[in-house]
């Protein structure tokens, strides 16, 4: 449903990415990879239309990213930032209400049906019992989950996340990616996200973009890709797999 | 519903009730101390007159007001109606504007002046002033000040924006950098106009003294249209407030959105300048104050800061026009009291707010 074709893309002068092809479809969880500055983030901004490629086709639903109204586009799509902080004090519901927005014509309220579906969200993301709190005064951890949330609310059919775990305690992390799956399965979305955690990406992802200096270093199903040649090849580390169970990092 | 989501429910219905029950007390204060000024003042008149007074200029019936001599009629409706309405609409506007501001340029400390809209307006009516004394010409110093305003407004826009997109970070760096070089022009007329300074000076304090119809009839439109709109398209300044990438991804065009409400906040404050002077401190804590005590929900806080704002210039302006022996600018008031009262409520925050 997300077609990136030849895209070349530059900062400045020289071309930071170039002949990028990369496609997703509903029904998948791909995790990208890769160390900082390879990339990670400018797929993710060509992906939401954020930023222009210099050249070749972003295609999202048969139809180039650009042409899209930014609200139509936000029916379709929810985008977690890498970093994104909330100034003002909402109470953490009112951020999760907000993900209705793209849905709603001007001055229309939430129903009662909406309400409880979004408290059964909350329930997954466990952010309810402190719904009533304020944005700016919870833990970085539990304000990620709450954008998590916000995200759910949305109900799009692609949602993409920028190191949308990086602040959540291990537990949480596992809990959140649980409930990202479960997107995934039962309502054949795609999940698009940047991640940091080697293992996360392991258990949880179908498919493993590695990038590296602006390129896509492998592509493909998670077993096949994530294996210690390419882990040290990317990061420059070495690590011990453990089959279906993860990565110890040597030293 | 789980037993937490339901209990959930029933205190954000307790807030809501609590919100619409300070809107009607915030409303009806205001009327009250409307009513309260006319009668305060130097020129004591009894409350009879007044009504009297009143009653017959907003009915059209003048025997109701046969028997008050011409010159107190001419007090009450010519002299302190035009300035009391002057304060509740300036208030108004200038709160307003703050919290558009303040969500516009994600940051809660930003008010009316913070992208040098202001500077431009005292500019524009510092060259009408020293023309007038200088040069003894007649310009109208509101049209001028307007027009500084949108000058400003435009140059702060032009060098805020790189490659068509304007950011609230460049905004505030532009205005920063107009305000200044405008504040210098300002300082460079006063001293050209050697002892005849004062005229100048007493301008930008910021003062409602003899306002007229005319400043009225100028405030409306723009107060009126500009709160109006920004209480309809309450939720998109949410959305807005969270900041430009995210007000995209939820289907806002962020530049779209901060070019309009760039320019309703700006009319409002251009023509509030215009009228009244740099008056401090309003558009500031008015909309700080509501957002930090009960909520951020702009459908909320725009309505509450229209009535706040008003109902706060309007009191600033008794105490500098009736408790005071000299006639204080309103703008010093507003400054002396909001000050203190916003670093005690700066001190305060942080401790979290009972929602």
């Amino acid at each position: 449903m997300i077609k990136l074709k030849n895209i070349e893309f530059s900062y400045s002068k020289d071309a930071f990415i170039e002949d990028l092809n990369l496609n997703f479809t509903r029904g998948e969880m791909v995790s990208v990879l890769g160390p900082n500055g390879s990339g990670k983030s400018t797929i993710i901004k060509l992906l939401t239309g954020e930023l222009k490629a210099k050249s070749g086709d972003v295609i999202f639903e048969n139809r180039a990213i650009h042409e899209i109204p930014v609200r139509q586009l936000a029916q379709r799509m929810a985008v977690m930032t890498q970093n994104a902080a909330i100034n003002f004090p909402y109470t953490c519901l009112e951020v999760v209400q907000m993900g209705l927005f793209p849905h709603k014509e001007l001055g229309v309220g939430i129903d009662t049906e909406e309400v409880e579906h979004i408290f059964d969200l909350m329930r997954q993301t466990e952010t309810e019992s402190y719904a009533e709190k304020l944005i700016t005064e919870v833990s970085g951890g539990e304000a990620q989950r709450v954008l998590l949330t916000r995200i759910l609310a949305q109900d799009t059919p692609v949602i993409i996340l920028d190191e949308a775990f990086s602040a959540m305690d291990v537990a949480h992390r596992v809990d959140m990616l649980g409930v990202m799956k479960r997107q995934v399965e039962l309502e054949n979305k795609a999940v698009i996200a940047v991640m940091h955690d080697l293992n996360m990406a392991y258990l949880h992802s179908d498919r493993i973009i590695m990038m590296k200096n602006g390129r896509v270093y492998v592509n493909g199903p998670t077993d096949e890709v994530m294996t210690p040649d390419n882990l040290y090849n990317v990061f420059g580390i070495n690590v011990l797999k453990v089959d279906g169970k993860g990565f110890l990092i040597e030293t | 519903m789980s037993e937490v989501a339901s209990g959930i429910s029933i205190s954000v219905k307790k807030r809501q009730q609590k919100h619409i029950v300070i809107g009607f007390g915030l409303f009806f204060l205001l009327v009250l101390t409307v009513i309260i000024s006319v009668g305060l003042g130097r020129a004591e008149l009894t409350p009879l007159v007044v009504s009297k007074v009143l009653a017959a200029k907003i009915t059209g019936i003048k025997s109701l007001a046969s028997d008050i001599p011409a010159h107190y009629q001419a007090i009450v409706w010519d002299v302190r109606v035009p300035r009391i309405l002057s304060a509740v609409l300036i208030g108004a506007g200038l709160a307003v504007s703050g919290a558009v501001f303040q969500s516009i340029l994600r940051n809660p400390l930003a008010d009316p002046y913070t992208i040098g809209v202001s500077t431009g307006a005292a500019f524009g009516a510092s060259i009408a002033i020293f023309a007038n004394i200088m040069l003894g010409l007649y310009m109208p110093v509101t049209p001028f000040a307007l027009a500084g305003a949108f000058v400003s407004l435009m140059l702060v826009i032009t060098i805020a924006r790189k490659n068509g997109v304007i950011s609230s970070s460049n905004l505030i760096i532009a205005g920063i950098i107009v305000g200044s070089i405008l504040s210098a022009g300002m300082s460079f007329l006063k001293s050209a106009a050697g002892e005849n300074v004062a005229a100048i000076v007493h301008w930008l304090l910021g003062s409602l003294a003899s306002r007229s119809w005319n400043h009225i009839m100028l405030l409306i439109p723009f107060i009126v249209i500009g709160c109006g709109l920004c209480i309809h398209f309450a939720s998109r300044l949410d959305i807005m407030s969270l900041g430009e990438r995210e007000a995209r991804h939820l289907g806002v065009d962020p530049q779209k959105t901060m070019r309009l409400y760039l320019i309703i906040g700006s009319c409002m404050t251009a023509v509030c300048v215009s009228v009244g002077g740099i008056i401090g401190f309003v558009g500031l804590i008015v909309p700080h104050m509501i957002r930090f005590g009960l909520t951020s929900r702009n459908a909320v806080l725009i309505p509450l800061s229209t009535l706040a704002g008003g109902l706060l210039l309007l009191m600033a302006d008794n105490i500098s026009r009736v408790l005071l022996n000299v006639e204080v600018p309103v703008g010093v008031i507003t400054t002396l009291l909001g000050g203190p009262f916003f670093i005690w409520l700066f001190m305060k925050s942080g401790k979290g707010r009972s929602a």
